[in-house]
């Protein structure tokens, strides 16, 4: 077996996520304290783990305090990618951030796009089944939006000002496309409205720490495995610049011949993502008691 | 049409089924909600409508209202018999 890990992003949170696992497993509720001590907030208080205001530090704890405990029982990985955010989770996993800094790196980073948002707010829309090169081709054309994601093939999301993002739909559908789906969201993350944000992130990187990563991580911005030398750079351009999940997958298959990908935190876009771009790759989740012990079994682990 | 109906749930299980390595075909019967009991989301939703037009050569526009399998069972169902 050729094992990857997926660390999920921002957007398939669920209230109360995690909280089986921190009754049941030592190792889990081990890091959710230490990722408590760390921000010095009470993160078995479901009032803050449910904060949206909290959400990116706690997916980032979610995700790595199970990797924590799959990592003693599974191989280890041949690689690793983490879309946005779950880049950090991957990181971390790696040994390239310490956690306890990672974790206020990221409550930081969280604070800059909120306030990058209030000064340009944005949008995002998943744009399907157009070629993601035409959806790149369209936003060329338009001032103010930009891709964001290039989740699948079938899959880009779009991010801009809230008006171009409106104008550009028409074109998008003449021109192919089956549906616009606006997204939830109020900021547009991974597009140049981030830019107050993608400085704030370089200045406050600064300050950190990087240790060599113990397997590669391949970053969404640029396709490669993240060194320590451009870390900064790279995570702070990640904030305006699209996410190349897509090429992210296929290099795994490609260059590190994975065959089976584990996605950690919340929800299952990520391993949905992989089965569409590489349908005969074996994806497992893990978020609940159930999933871990689903992957538990089914990869044969020794139990502690 | 009641045969109607079990192949086309046959049909969802096997596209729901085939997005993730997670779910069996079991957990999705006609009474199960697309949303909390699979976790499917508005894009999901959309793979599913959009391998079923392509499946059955219908249009689905708006997925709009379709919460159940059941539901969207029959909506898939009245699409093709409004075709004839």
């Amino acid at each position: 077996m050729k094992l990857a890990y997926l660390f999920s992003g921002q957007g398939s949170q669920f209230a109360q996520m995690g909280m089986d696992l921190y009754r049941t497993n030592a190792t889990y509720r081990a890091t959710i304290d230490e990722a408590a001590t760390a921000l010095q907030v009470d993160l078995t208080e479901p009032t803050v783990w449910d904060d949206p205001a909290q959400v990116q530090v706690v997916i980032l704890a979610m995700s790595y305090a199970i990797y924590r405990q799959l990592t003693t029982q599974l191989p280890a990985p041949v690689a690793a990618v983490g879309l946005s955010l779950g880049e950090y989770s991957a990181l971390v996993a790696s040994g390239a951030l310490d956690f306890a800094a990672a974790l206020r790196l990221v409550r930081d980073r969280s604070q800059y796009m909120a306030t990058a948002g209030k000064q340009h707010p944005g949008k995002l829309a998943a744009v399907l089944k157009l070629n993601p090169q035409r959806v790149t081709e369209l936003c060329e054309d338009y001032a103010g939006v930009y891709p964001a994601n290039y989740n699948t093939a079938r899959q880009t999301v779009i991010g801009g000002t809230s008006e171009a993002v409106t104008a550009i739909q028409p074109q998008l559908l003449a021109a192919g496309a089956k549906r616009v789906v606006p997204l939830a969201v109020a900021v547009a993350s991974h597009t140049p409205l981030m830019e107050s944000a993608s400085k704030a992130l370089f200045k406050r990187l600064q300050a950190e720490r990087f240790a060599a990563p113990a397997f590669p991580v391949i970053s969404n911005t640029t396709n490669r495995p993240f060194t320590v030398e451009q870390l900064p750079t790279t995570l702070a351009n990640q904030l305006v610049k699209p996410t190349h999940f897509q090429q992210n997958l296929l290099q795994l298959v490609q260059n590190y011949h994975v065959d089976t990908v584990v996605e950690l935190g919340p929800g299952t876009t990520l391993s949905k993502f992989a089965k569409q771009t590489v349908p005969n790759l074996v994806t497992y989740h893990v978020d609940t008691v159930e999933t871990l012990q689903q992957v538990q079994a089914a990869l044969q682990v020794r139990s502690e | 049409m009641a045969d109607q109906q079990a192949e086309i749930l046959t049909k969802i299980q096997e596209i729901v089924a085939n997005q993730t390595d997670d779910l069996n075909v079991d957990d999705i019967q006609l009474t199960t909600s697309l949303k909390d009991g699979l976790n499917l989301d508005s894009l999901d939703i959309f793979e599913i409508v959009d391998a079923l037009e392509d499946e059955y050569d219908i249009e689905i526009d708006s997925d709009e209202g379709i919460e159940t399998v059941q539901q969207l069972v029959d909506f898939v169902q009245q699409k093709i018999n409004s075709k004839d």
